[in-house]
C-alpha cells in the first residue's frame, strides 16, 4: 500500500499505544531481567546500588545454590517425560479419531476438554486423586496392589512422576489435534497405494505416515520441549516443589528464590537461565529442521 | 480410513480396541466426574462412601465455597480483567498488524521482528522486574497494572497471528477504498477488521483462556481478597492438612464451567485457537 502524507497521524496513533505497553512491560523487563543478572545487587528497596560482576551471579547459582542442579534434573526429566508420552499417546488418539472410527466428535471433546481448564482447577482435582486416600490409592487397593500404595505427592521418589502425569493429561488433546491436522492433509490416494502394493498396517505407519509428518513431530516435540520447561502452576500447586524441595523445577526455584526467600538477584539469575536455555533449544531445534531440510 | 482401506477387521479386534477406548476415555473424564461428585458430598462422606454418589445432594458446598473463597467476587474479576484484556490485546494488536503488513511502514521488518521475539520469550523472565515496578509505581493489587502487563504479554502472540492471517486478504478492496480518499481508521475499521473476523474470533478465544487460566503474575501482583481472580482465590482452598474437598472441588466446578460452556459452543474455534497458540511458541 502506498503511504500518503496524511496517513501519518493515524500511523502513530495505531502504533503507540501497543509499542509503548509491550516495550514498557513486557521488552524493558525482559532486559532488565537479562542485564542485571550481571550485577551484584540486594534487596527489594527501591534505590539498589548495582556493582558489575560478569558471570559471578550465574557461577554462584550452579555452584553454591543447593537445589539448581536438583531443579534442572526435575525439569529435564519432565521435558523427556513429556516428549515421551504425550507425542505417542497424542499421535496414536490422532490416528484414532483420523481412522473414520465412530462416536469420533464425542471422542474428540473427552480428550482435549483438560486443554481448556486452568492448570490450577486440574491441579487441585488431581490432589484429591493422588491423595493418600484418594482415587490411585483406592484402586490399588482394589487390585491387590497393597505394596505399591504411597503418598504420592508427599513421597519424593515418586512426586515428580506424579506430576508428570498431570502434565500430560492436561496436554494430550492439543497434541492429538495439531497431529490430527497434519494427518487430513495426508492425500487418500497415497494410503490407498500402500494398501495395492500390500504393505500392512505397521508398514504404512512407520514408512509413509511418520516421514510424511516429520515437520508436525519437530514441532510437537519443540513446543512439548518448551511447554514443559516453562511449566510452573501445576508443579506449584500439587507439591510447591516440596517435601524437602525434591519436586523443585527451575521456575519453581525462581519464584522462590524472587518471591519467598528474597534473594531477587538470584532468582533473576535463574530467570535468565531458564530464558536462555529456552531460547538455545529452540535455536538448536530449529537448526536441526533446517539441516533435515537439506537433505530432503 | 486406513481401517475402511484394509478391510473389515475381525470381532475380536473391534472388541478389544474399544475396551482401550474406553479405558482411555474414563481417564480423560473421570477425573472431572469425580470433582462433580464430591462437590456434592457431605464431609466425612468423601473418604466413607469413596466411589458411591452422594447419599444427599449437599447444595450447601456451593454456598459455603462461594462465601469462604469469594468466589463471587473472584469471578466477576476473572471476567472483568479476561474481557478488558482481550479487547485491548486483540484492538491494539490487529492495529499493529495492519501497518506491518497493509500498510507496510517504515521499519516495518524490525518492528515485526521486535514483536514476534517477544513469542519466544517466557512469562518467567518478566515477573520479578514486574513485581519490583509495581512496587515503585505504587500499584501492587491493582488491576489495570495487571491488565497492562497481560494485554504487553499477549501483544507479540497476536501481532504474530494476525499478521500472519492479514498477509493473506486480498488487496483490491483496500486500494479502491483508498482511491476514494478513505482515511486510514476507516479502511482499518471497516474493511480490514471485518475481513479478518474468523481469526479475531479465534485470538479472542485464546487471549480470554490465556487471561482467565492465568495464574502466575495475578498471584504475584494481587493481594487482598476482594481483588483475587478465580486461580487465586481457589489456591485458598488448599494447605496440606485438613482440605475441605466438598468446598474445594464446588468452587473448582464453578470456576471450570464458564471454560467448559465456552469449549462446547465455540468446540471448533476454541481447538483452533489453542493449536495456533501452541504452534507459534
Amino acid at each position: 500500500m502506498r503511504i500518503f502524507k496524511n496517513y501519518y497521524p493515524t500511523i502513530f496513533l495505531f502504533l503507540l499505544p501497543g509499542l509503548s505497553i509491550y516495550i514498557y512491560f513486557f521488552a524493558l523487563p525482559v532486559f532488565q531481567t537479562f542485564i542485571e543478572s550481571f550485577f551484584y545487587w540486594e534487596g527489594l528497596k527501591i534505590n539498589v546500588e548495582f556493582v558489575f560482576v560478569g558471570l559471578k551471579n550465574y557461577i554462584d547459582l550452579f555452584k553454591n545454590d543447593p537445589y539448581f542442579w536438583k531443579a534442572f534434573l526435575n525439569t529435564l526429566k519432565l521435558m523427556v517425560g513429556n516428549v515421551v508420552f504425550q507425542t505417542l499417546v497424542g499421535f496414536t488418539l490422532a490416528m484414532l479419531l483420523n481412522s473414520g472410527i465412530r462416536f469420533k466428535r464425542f471422542l474428540n471433546i473427552a480428550f482435549f476438554m483438560p486443554v481448556v481448564l486452568s492448570a490450577t482447577s486440574v491441579s487441585l482435582m488431581w490432589r484429591f486423586i493422588f491423595h493418600p486416600d484418594g482415587l490411585i490409592n483406592r484402586l490399588l487397593e482394589l487390585a491387590g496392589f497393597t505394596e505399591l500404595i504411597t503418598p504420592w505427592l508427599a513421597n519424593p521418589v515418586t512426586n515428580i512422576n506424579a506430576i508428570l502425569v498431570v502434565i500430560v493429561w492436561q496436554g494430550i488433546g492439543i497434541i492429538m489435534i495439531l497431529f490430527l491436522a497434519g494427518l487430513v492433509g495426508i492425500p487418500k490416494e497415497v494410503l490407498e497405494s500402500c494398501v495395492l502394493v500390500g504393505a500392512g498396517r505397521w508398514d504404512t505407519i512407520t514408512l509413509i505416515i511418520i516421514p510424511m509428518l516429520k515437520t508436525v513431530f519437530i514441532t510437537v516435540i519443540t513446543l512439548i520441549l518448551i511447554g514443559s520447561a516453562k511449566a510452573f502452576d501445576v508443579i506449584w500447586i500439587l507439591t510447591s516443589g516440596g517435601p524437602f524441595r525434591s519436586s523443585e523445577v527451575l521456575t519453581t526455584l525462581m519464584y522462590r528464590q524472587g518471591m519467598l526467600l528474597s534473594q531477587p538477584a538470584r532468582g533473576g539469575t535463574t530467570a535468565s537461565f531458564i530464558f536462555l536455555f529456552l531460547i538455545l533449544m529452540s535455536y538448536v531445534i530449529r537448526n536441526i529442521k533446517s539441516d533435515n531440510k537439506i537433505i530432503n | 480410513m486406513i481401517n475402511n482401506l484394509v478391510g473389515k477387521q475381525p470381532l475380536l479386534y473391534t472388541v478389544i480396541k474399544w475396551i482401550i477406548i474406553s479405558f482411555l476415555v474414563v481417564i480423560f473424564i473421570y477425573p472431572l466426574i469425580l470433582t462433580v461428585i464430591v462437590s456434592f458430598k457431605a464431609k466425612a462422606e468423601v473418604w466413607g462412601n469413596f466411589f458411591g454418589l452422594p447419599e444427599k445432594l449437599q447444595f450447601h458446598n456451593y454456598v459455603d465455597a462461594w462465601k469462604r473463597g469469594h468466589i463471587g467476587r473472584a469471578l466477576f474479576n476473572s471476567f472483568y480483567i479476561s474481557i478488558v484484556t482481550v479487547f485491548f490485546q486483540i484492538l491494539l494488536s490487529s492495529m499493529i498488524a495492519f501497518l506491518l503488513v497493509r500498510v507496510k511502514i517504515p521499519f516495518n521488518r524490525f518492528l515485526y521482528a521486535f514483536f514476534s521475539i517477544g513469542v519466544m520469550i517466557p512469562l518467567h523472565a518478566i515477573v520479578l522486574p514486574i513485581v519490583r515496578k509495581a512496587v515503585l509505581l505504587n500499584a501492587s493489587d491493582n488491576h489495570i497494572y495487571l491488565i497492562l502487563v497481560y494485554v504487553a504479554g499477549g501483544i507479540p502472540w497476536f501481532v504474530f497471528l494476525l499478521s500472519g492471517y492479514m498477509r493473506n486478504v486480498p488487496e483490491s478492496l483496500e486500494e479502491a477504498a483508498m482511491l476514494d480518499g478513505s482515511s486510514l481508521s476507516r479502511i482499518f475499521f471497516s474493511i480490514v477488521l471485518p475481513l479478518s473476523k474468523p481469526v479475531i474470533l479465534t485470538c479472542s478465544i485464546l487471549a480470554f483462556l490465556g487471561s482467565y487460566n492465568e495464574l502466575l503474575l495475578a498471584m504475584v501482583l494481587l493481594k487482598s481478597y476482594a481483588n483475587l481472580t478465580i486461580p487465586v482465590a481457589l489456591m485458598a482452598f488448599t494447605g496440606f492438612h485438613n482440605v475441605n474437598f466438598p468446598q474445594l472441588t464446588a468452587a473448582v466446578t464453578i470456576s471450570i464451567l464458564p471454560t467448559i460452556i465456552l469449549y462446547l459452543v465455540f468446540q471448533e474455534k476454541v481447538e483452533q485457537g489453542l493449536a495456533a497458540g501452541a504452534v507459534k511458541g
